[in-house]
């Protein structure tokens, strides 16, 4: 094997691959990352078993097509401290040599044969998504997926293709969180629906590529495989049926109160201040364009804050598990938005346009 | 790997079989018995098994070498990939979670704590997580926890939830060297499969192809003390017990005079020099542990003396360990009262469980030895 790259574009690569190739594992092979060179491309994998992704690295000038493994971390700082424009990889029987100017690097190689296989998309994708409208997608709801839970299918996201429109519900079953966009080339055949690890969905936005373009996904019976640019991600899906999203979602809230995001998203970071473990609640009492923050943690204190709302209607008031707002309020990357209530026992909704919902349980007021 | 290749475990072969065979296999299992015996071999063969693209049926011979009856159990084939790669370890579907795992843990925080128990956090991490994911060749997946009865109340908790319930093809073996140290609550959500000592001939058998330098009589030797586990044999022989067990048996002859003057001292170096080889076994071992796994072994080779005793006084001699020591005891052990022998093993187990309760290890030892002579001197004295 023998060929000069670009050392930019293949720094990004790696850094994609490393996120992947695991840092710990008791699988030493699962450190590495496989540099397949084949006769004007080089593709680098890497895989941690439940989740891989396959990178091309196109500015390569190939003198010998080959096939190795070498630990992804080392070759990584490798390319990333030289500071060569170019630089030379050449392998004999058992080391990988690593050439720029004046530098010269010996890596131990590993057979590529034991590699665990890296899937490929080999008839296209069932679908695309615009890249941003993925992201968005993303962003809106991973934070809501439940973690080592024993309900296993709520430790992903479900992803559900109806017509032309892709949504992606998340849930640990105190929130659930919702959104929609419009795919930007839609499928022919029924897609099934799929319950996706976060881990994947979060690794999209490191992989190398152009900004604009479209995300390519496809869903096979037990994996998840989406494309973008020369990179690639395949991720296992999770078990189990997802509990039934629709059933949670409150059609009655008709206490709807416009409140301005960043207002909102002061008021409460000033008044979960004085919450604690014990009394985790914060009160939201709503009356005619005002809302009244209030929380209290036992032998520490109290906290009020009134922001300004458009409200008009009987009074409410309702507690909330501060965290649960503040993850929202966070990606919603919106001026204004609109939260629904219907009682101080029933869940509250917050509403972003036609594409983002997200449902909240509320938490008993009597301590708070 | 293949699960042909476990011998002499008649019993855990049956009864896995069968519920293979009538197609009702549970979803989570427990294997329990001595260490060194064969348990987790037969856990990987059976999980070559699940994940085999061909299985395959394959004749084992009965517990007795010349039984003629043979038996047809279900193997993998071991030739296709799914074996191949669960043979090295490779298999994405089959995971072995061990104590030690905590080590390749995300967080810093569980990586920084000593991994002495399978913590809740390896469970939750290892096991729970990713038992929610579906098959990556898309047959089946298997967990195999090892030392599982390491695992602290808060892990076995923890995992009641996903034993009780895996998702679909999934199976959790759970390896114990007894099922004491488990809640009932995991007890009763597995099948219980038990596996016995190894017969003392194939230990010796599997002792020469293992090490084949070790002399015949000492191989012998470690074959008996390890009481049917091919397993504490290789680990005694890493010991070096046997030199140890040559200067134990000068020690047992002067307590057996009444003597048990600097013995204590003896004992306690040998004990620490044990520890060091334990702790290169087990990294996570703590100094004041690895010191105690130590002066456990030293006991056991002195239980192993007074069994011997108690077996000449009462006239037994087939799985006599020490044969040229009790000879020179023989008289001695003839006056003795086979119950004060037994006592002096009772003592001993006492002491053991003195350890584990965090007893003083050199008030231990020497209140044993007082005791020792006092069972010997009351012999010698006229009831």
């Amino acid at each position: 094997m023998k060929f000069r790259f670009n050392r930019e574009e293949m720094s990004d690569a790696l850094k994609a691959v490393c996120a992947v190739a695991a840092a710990r594992t008791p699988k030493p092979i699962l450190r590495c990352v496989r540099l397949e060179v084949q006769s004007d491309v080089l593709l680098l994998s890497g895989t941690d078993t439940e989740l891989s992704v396959r990178c091309a690295v196109t500015q390569v000038e190939v003198d010998e097509p080959g096939d190795t493994l070498v630990v992804a971390d080392t070759l990584s700082k490798i390319v990333n401290e030289c500071d060569d424009e170019i630089l030379n990889i050449e392998t004999d029987s058992s080391q990988l040599h690593i050439r720029g100017a004046g530098s010269h690097f010996q890596v131990v190689t590993q057979d590529a044969d034991e590699f665990p296989l890296v899937p490929t998309m080999e008839d296209g994708p069932d679908f695309a998504v615009e890249r941003d409208a993925l992201f968005r997608l993303v962003e809106w709801t991973v934070f809501a997926s439940a973690r080592e839970s024993t309900r296993y299918a709520m430790n992903g996201v479900l992803w559900e293709v109806e017509g032309d429109q892709l949504t992606l519900v998340a849930t640990d079953g105190r929130r659930l969180s919702l959104a929609k966009a419009k795919l930007a080339q839609a499928s022919k055949a029924k897609v099934p629906s799929a319950i996706v690890p976060g881990k994947a969905m979060s690794l999209l936005s490191r992989l190398p590529g152009s900004a604009a373009g479209n995300v390519g996904v496809k869903i096979t019976s037990n994996q998840l495989l989406m494309s973008i640019g020369g990179a690639m991600i395949s991720s296992s899906l999770v078990e189990g049926h997802f509990p039934k999203y629709q059933d949670v979602i409150p059609q009655d809230c008709d206490r709807i109160v416009e409140v301005k995001t960043a207002d909102l998203l002061g008021a409460l970071r000033r008044a979960s201040l004085l919450t604690n473990e014990e009394s985790k609640g914060v009160r939201f009492a709503i009356t005619d364009d005002s809302l009244t923050l209030s929380s209290r943690a036992p032998e520490q204190g109290e906290a009020t804050v009134s922001i300004p709302v458009k409200y008009k209607g009987e009074p409410v008031e309702i507690g909330f598990n501060p965290v649960f707002l503040l993850d929202v309020l966070r990606v919603t990357h919106a001026d204004d938005l609109s939260m629904a209530f219907k009682e101080a026992n029933r869940p509250g909704l917050i509403r972003l346009g036609q594409d983002f919902l997200y449902v909240v349980m509320p938490v008993s007021l009597a301590s708070a | 790997m293949l699960l042909s290749e476990v011998r002499h475990q008649t019993d855990a072969h049956t009864q896995v079989q069968r519920s293979l065979e009538s197609d009702r296999v549970p979803h989570a299992y427990i294997f329990h018995g001595p260490s060194g015996i064969g348990k987790e071999l037969f856990a990987k063969g059976l999980a070559q098994l699940f994940l085999c693209e061909a299985p395959t049926t394959c004749a084992i011979n009965g517990p007795e070498p010349d039984d003629s009856k043979p038996t047809e159990i279900r193997v993998g084939c071991g030739a296709c990939r799914s074996c191949q790669s669960a043979k090295a370890g490779t298999h994405p579907d089959l995971h072995l979670i061990h104590r030690l795992l905590a080590r390749e843990h995300p967080e810093p925080e569980v990586r920084k704590r000593k991994a002495r128990f399978v913590s809740v956090d390896v469970i939750r991490h290892f096991l729970i997580n990713r038992v929610a994911l579906k098959p990556q060749l898309g047959r089946h997946k298997v967990f195999i926890v090892c030392e599982a009865d390491r695992m602290n109340d808060a892990a076995q908790n923890a995992a009641l939830k996903t034993l009780e319930e895996p998702p679909p093809n999934t199976t959790i073996i759970l390896i114990v060297r007894s099922t004491e140290g488990l809640l009932p609550t995991t007890l009763s959500r597995c099948q219980i499969v038990r596996f016995d000592p190894l017969p003392g001939e194939f230990v010796l058998d599997s002792l020469a192809q293992l090490r084949p330098d070790l002399d015949k009589n000492l191989a012998d030797w470690y074959a008996k003390l390890s009481g049917g586990s091919v397993g504490l044999a290789l680990e005694h022989i890493d010991d070096n017990l046997y030199a140890i067990n040559q200067q134990l048996m000068e020690q047992l002859e002067s307590v057996m005079q009444g003597r048990c003057d600097g013995i204590a001292e003896l004992w306690s170096d040998q004990a620490k020099a044990l520890g060091e080889l334990e702790k290169k076994r087990d990294p996570e071992i703590s100094p004041t542990e690895a010191s105690r796994q130590g002066l456990k072994s030293v006991l056991f080779l002195a239980s192993a003396f007074f069994s011997d005793l108690l077996r000449a006084s009462c006239g037994v001699s087939g799985t006599t360990v020490n044969r040229d020591t009790v000879d020179r005891f023989k008289n001695l052990a003839a006056k003795i009262h086979p119950e004060r022998i037994s006592d002096a093993i009772g003592r001993i187990a006492q002491t053991e469980r003195q350890l584990d309760q965090n007893v003083n290890a050199q008030l231990c030892i020497e209140t044993l030895l007082f005791d020792l002579v006092d069972l010997v001197n009351k012999t010698h004295s006229p009831a």
